[in-house]
C-alpha cells in the first residue's frame, strides 16, 4: 500500500496558547511492499509522524494519502475505521496495552473489533500467535503471567491479526536483550516478506537500518531533513555527527582506521563489508598448498 | 585482605515460579572496581543485585558487606552505603522538584537542612543538572532523569554505586551522558561501581565482567578473558564486541594476530603494524 | 472539563501566589466560618470587597474567574432551586403540589446563591495561586497536631505529594494506552452508554496494571534510598512564614472581630 505525505504540518492544541509545532512541510513517500526507517533524536517528531499513518492524528495542513484513502484537516473520525484496519501500529513497550483474561482473547480483541465474527477471531488470533512464536499451551493463560518478552509478542501478535497491510513499528526492541531484539527483528522480516507489507520502523538502532531498511528518513525538528537509502544516509560521517546521529557501530572503527593510513572507497555498513575491504589491505600468512 | 562484597551459596526462587533465580551464587568483589554483571533478561543479574542491599532475601546463603553479614540489625546501615539507579527513569524518582529528589535519601536518614543544602548542590553540579535544580521531573528527558537518580546516590556519599540496567531504556544521547558519567566517577576512584547490564560494549568498560545464566555464575573474570569466547557470549544470549568479531574474521582469512580479545584501539594499533601500504 | 478551573494551578508570582501556604489555608476555612457567622446583606457585601480585593491582588482576571465558574453553575443552580421550592413560609406567591415559592423562600435561596459564589471564589483562588506540592507541605504542617492521636501525619503528606507528582506521568499512560487501543479499533467517543463504557475496559485495566507496576518500583526505589516511616527524617523543603504573613494574619483577626460587630448590630 502506497503511503504519501503532501506539505503535512501538525501543530499540538493548535488555536491556543499551547500551540506547538509537531510536524512542518513533511512531503514524503513509501513504496508499497518496501522497508522504511524513520531516525532522529527524541523529539524530532518521529512519533509525531508515524501517528498520522492510521489517523489518530489529522494533518492541521495538507494530506496524507495512505492507499485510496486521503485525509486532510477535515476528515472525520468516523472515516478513519478502515484505515485503522489497514494500517497495524506497534507502539513503544506495547505490552502495556494487553488487558483481556486470556492471551487467545487479547489477540482476537482487535479483529472483533473490525467486524469479525468471534469463530473468525479466534482462529485468525491462533495465527497470528503462531507468527510471533507463541505455542497454544500459553494461550489460556492470563497477559500478565507471562515474561515480559512473551508479553511483547503476544502484544505484537494482536496488531497483526488485523492483518493490516502497513505495519509501524515504533522502537519495537526497546528494552529487549541482543538476543531478543535480534529475533524480533527478523520477525518482522520475516513477516514482511511472507505478507508483502510496507513497513515503517522508528529506531535508534543504526545496525537494524542498515541491515533491514531500503529507505531512510531522517526526522529533525518535525521536519524530514534528509532522505534516501542506508549508503546514501551514512555517507557522511561529519553530516551525522553535526546532526547528533549516530553511525552503525562499524563506523566508529572504520574512522579510527581511516586516521591510520586504511582506504575505504565505499564507507563499509556492516562486519562483512568491512573485511572485504580490509582483509586486502593486511599482510597474510601464506597458507601451505 | 577481607573483599568489599562477599556473596556465599545465594539461592533464591521467586514466589510464582519454581525455578531459582539464583542457584549457588558465589562471588567476590573488591573495592574500588568497576563490575560488569552481564547476561540475557531472565538470567538472574538483576535479582543477584537486590540481594546486595537486603532487598530481596535469598533463601540459602549469606552476604557480607566489608566483613559485617547483611541481616535484619545490618541491613539499614549497608543500604546508606550502597545506592542504585533502576532501570525506569519515571519510576524511580521520588520528590516533585529535582532538587527535593535529590535530597530524599539524606532526608530518610535525619541529614540536618544546613547538611543537606550544599550536598544537594553538590551532587547535581557532578551530573551538571544544577540548572535544573527546581524542575519537576514532567519535564525532563529519560537521561536527564536518570543523571537526578545518580546524583540521589551520590548525595548520599555511598561506598558502592549500583546500576540496575540504568541505560536500557534510554536513547543513545542519554546512554552516552549517563556512561560517561559512570566512567568519571570510576576515574576520580571513589566508588565501587556495578553495572548491570546486557549492553556488551558498556561491559567492556569494567574492570571484571561476569557472566550469569540461569540463576548461576557461568564465569568471571577481566572483560579480555570473557569477549575472548564468542560463542560462550553467544550461547548465554549476549552479542559478540565488534572488535571481537572483526579480529576472528581477519584470522580466518589468515591475518597473524594474538589469539585473543583485543579492544578496539589495540585492534586498531595491531592492524596499524600489519598494514601492506605503509 | 478543560474549562473547571477548581483545583488548577495559574502560574505567577503576585502577592497572593508569594503567601505561605499554611496562611492561605488557614484564612480559607477562616473565611468559611464568616460565611456562616454573616447573616446579613452588610456583612456579606463586605466579604464580597474582600473576595475581590483578593482576586485583584492575585494578578488573575475577573474575567477568568467568571468563566471559570459556568461548569459549576449547575450544582449551584440546583441548589438554589431547592431553596427556592421546598422552603415552606407565609407569603406563598407561587404553588404546585408539593412544590412553592415564598418570600422566605427566594431570600434563603438569594443566600445560598452568595454563600456558594464566595466560597469557590476563595477556594480557586487558593488553588490557582498554590502549587499543589504546597498545600501538601501546608496540610502536613497544619496537620502537626493530629500526631498527638496517633495520626500518620508525615506518611499521608508524602503520600499526597507522590499522588501529586505521578500526575502527569498518569496522564502520558493514558494517552499513550488510548491511542493503542484505538489502533486496535476502539472506538472511545461514539456509541451509546453501554458501548461507551465497554470501551473503557481496554483502557482501565492496562491503566491498573501500569500503576501498581510504578507502585512496585517506586517502593523499591524508596525502599533501597533507606525510607522506612516517617519518623526520624528530616525535612529539605520548608516553609517560609514572613512578615508579610503576619500582617495578613493579623488584618483577618481584625476583619473576624469586625463582622462579628457589625452582625450585632444589624
Amino acid at each position: 500500500m502506497d503511503i504519501t505525505f503532501k506539505q503535512v504540518s501538525y501543530t499540538y492544541q493548535a488555536n491556543s496558547p499551547l500551540a506547538t509545532p509537531g510536524l512542518r512541510d513533511v512531503d514524503l513517500h513509501f513504496a508499497s511492499g518496501s522497508y522504511n526507517a524513520i531516525i532522529g533524536q527524541t523529539g524530532s517528531g518521529k512519533s509525531t509522524l508515524v501517528q498520522h499513518l492510521n489517523g489518530l492524528l489529522i494533518p492541521t495542513a495538507g494530506q496524507v494519502i495512505v492507499g485510496q484513502q486521503v485525509i486532510t484537516p477535515l476528515t472525520k473520525n468516523k472515516a478513519l475505521h478502515d484505515l485503522r484496519r489497514q494500517v497495524g501500529l506497534v507502539f513503544q513497550f506495547p505490552e502495556s496495552q494487553l488487558f483481556e483474561e486470556t492471551v487467545l482473547k487479547d489477540v482476537a480483541f482487535a479483529p472483533k473489533n473490525f467486524g469479525k465474527t468471534p469463530a473468525e477471531a479466534t482462529a485468525i488470533a491462533q495465527q497470528a500467535l503462531r507468527l510471533v512464536g507463541i505455542g497454544p499451551e500459553l494461550e489460556a493463560k492470563m497477559p500478565f503471567d507471562l515474561s515480559g518478552g512473551q508479553m511483547r509478542r503476544v502484544a505484537i501478535a494482536g496488531v497483526l491479526a488485523m492483518e493490516p497491510e502497513v505495519l509501524v513499528l515504533d522502537e519495537p526492541t526497546a528494552g529487549l536483550d541482543p538476543v531478543g531484539r535480534e529475533e524480533m527483528m527478523q520477525l518482522f522480516a520475516r513477516i514482511q516478506q511472507e505478507r508483502q507489507l510496507t513497513v515503517i520502523l522508528v529506531t535508534h538502532q543504526m545496525d537494524d537500518v542498515v541491515r533491514y531498511a531500503d529507505q531512510v528518513v531522517v526526522m529533525e525538528q518535525g521536519h524530514p531533513l534528509k532522505v534516501g537509502s542506508p549508503r546514501e544516509i551514512f555517507a557522511d560521517p561529519t553530516w551525522l555527527a553535526a546532526h547528533n546521529l549516530e553511525l552503525p557501530s562499524t563506523g566508529q572503527l572504520v574512522a579510527r582506521l581511516q586516521q591510520q593510513g586504511f582506504e575505504f572507497t565505499t564507507l563499509p555498513l556492516t562486519v562483512p563489508e568491512l573485511l572485504a575491504q580490509l582483509t586486502p589491505q593486511l599482510r597474510q600468512v601464506p597458507v601451505d598448498g | 585482605m577481607e573483599p568489599l562484597i562477599r556473596l556465599e551459596h545465594l539461592t533464591y526462587t521467586y514466589n510464582n515460579s519454581d525455578v531459582p533465580a539464583l542457584n549457588d551464587v558465589s562471588l567476590t568483589i573488591a573495592a574500588g572496581q568497576w563490575i560488569a554483571i552481564v547476561g540475557h533478561n531472565g538470567s538472574g543479574k538483576s535479582t543477584l543485585a537486590k540481594t546486595l542491599n537486603g532487598l530481596i532475601e535469598p533463601q540459602q546463603g549469606q552476604v557480607y558487606f566489608n566483613g559485617v553479614l547483611l541481616d535484619e540489625d545490618s541491613v539499614w546501615s549497608i543500604r546508606r552505603k550502597i545506592g542504585v539507579v533502576f532501570q525506569s527513569p519515571d519510576n524511580q524518582f521520588v520528590g516533585a522538584t529535582v532538587a527535593d529528589d535529590v535530597a530524599f535519601g539524606m532526608e530518610n536518614n535525619g541529614v540536618p537542612r544546613a547538611e543537606m543544602v550544599p550536598r544537594v548542590a553538590a551532587a547535581l553540579a557532578q551530573v551538571r543538572m544544577s540548572d535544573y535544580a527546581t524542575h519537576e521531573p514532567a519535564r525532563l528527558s529519560g537521561g536527564q532523569k536518570q543523571r537526578v537518580a545518580l546524583a540521589g546516590v551520590l548525595a548520599q556519599q555511598p561506598e558502592v554505586i549500583i546500576l540496575d540496567e540504568a541505560t536500557s531504556m534510554l536513547d543513545p544521547q542519554g546512554r552516552q551522558d549517563v556512561v560517561s558519567l559512570m566512567t568519571q566517577l570510576q576515574a576520580a576512584g571513589n566508588f565501587t561501581i556495578i553495572s548491570i547490564t546486557h549492553d556488551i560494549d558498556e561491559a567492556a568498560l569494567a574492570d571484571q565482567v561476569i557472566l550469569m545464566d540461569d540463576g548461576r555464575l557461568i564465569q568471571q573474570g577481566p572483560p579480555a578473558a570473557i569477549f575472548n569466547e564468542g560463542e560462550l557470549l553467544r550461547q548465554h544470549g549476549l552479542t559478540v564486541p565488534l572488535s571481537e568479531q572483526v579480529r576472528t574474521g581477519l584470522v580466518a582469512q589468515h591475518v597473524p594476530l594474538p589469539d585473543q580479545y583485543l579492544s578496539e584501539e589495540q585492534l586498531v594499533s595491531k592492524l596499524w603494524t600489519l598494514h601492506l601500504n605503509k | 472539563m478543560d474549562k473547571l478551573i477548581l483545583g488548577r494551578y495559574y502560574p505567577g508570582d503576585s502577592f497572593v501566589h508569594r503567601l505561605d501556604p499554611r496562611l492561605k489555608l488557614i484564612l480559607n476555612i477562616l473565611f468559611i466560618i464568616l460565611i456562616f457567622i454573616a447573616q446579613h446583606w452588610p456583612s456579606y457585601l463586605l466579604l464580597g470587597v474582600v473576595v475581590v480585593a483578593s482576586v485583584w491582588a492575585s494578578g488573575i482576571s475577573l474575567s477568568f474567574f467568571l468563566r471559570g465558574l459556568r461548569p459549576m453553575l449547575v450544582l449551584i443552580l440546583f441548589t438554589v432551586g431547592l431553596q427556592l421550592f421546598f422552603t415552606s413560609g407565609q407569603h406563598v406567591y407561587w404553588q404546585w403540589g408539593i412544590l412553592s415559592v415564598s418570600q422566605e423562600g427566594l431570600i434563603n435561596a438569594a443566600y445560598i446563591a452568595v454563600r456558594f459564589l464566595l466560597i469557590i471564589f476563595m477556594s480557586t483562588l487558593l488553588t490557582l495561586t498554590t502549587q499543589p506540592l504546597e498545600i501538601a507541605d501546608g496540610l502536613e504542617y497544619l496537620m502537626k497536631p493530629l500526631k498527638v492521636v496517633k495520626f500518620p501525619v508525615n506518611e499521608v503528606a508524602l503520600m499526597l505529594s507522590i499522588a501529586l507528582r505521578f500526575v502527569p506521568k498518569l496522564m502520558d499512560e493514558t494517552t499513550k494506552i488510548m491511542n493503542a487501543q484505538r489502533a486496535r479499533g476502539v472506538d472511545f467517543n461514539n456509541g451509546g452508554l453501554i458501548k461507551r463504557a465497554k470501551a473503557l475496559l481496554p483502557l482501565l485495566i492496562p491503566l491498573m496494571m501500569s500503576s501498581i507496576d510504578i507502585a512496585s518500583d517506586l517502593t523499591t526505589a524508596m525502599i533501597s534510598r533507606g525510607y522506612r516511616d516517617g519518623e526520624g527524617r528530616s525535612r529539605y523543603r520548608i516553609l517560609q512564614w514572613r512578615p508579610t504573613d503576619t500582617v495578613i494574619l493579623a488584618a483577618s483577626g481584625v476583619l473576624t472581630v469586625g463582622l462579628i460587630v457589625l452582625e450585632r448590630f444589624l
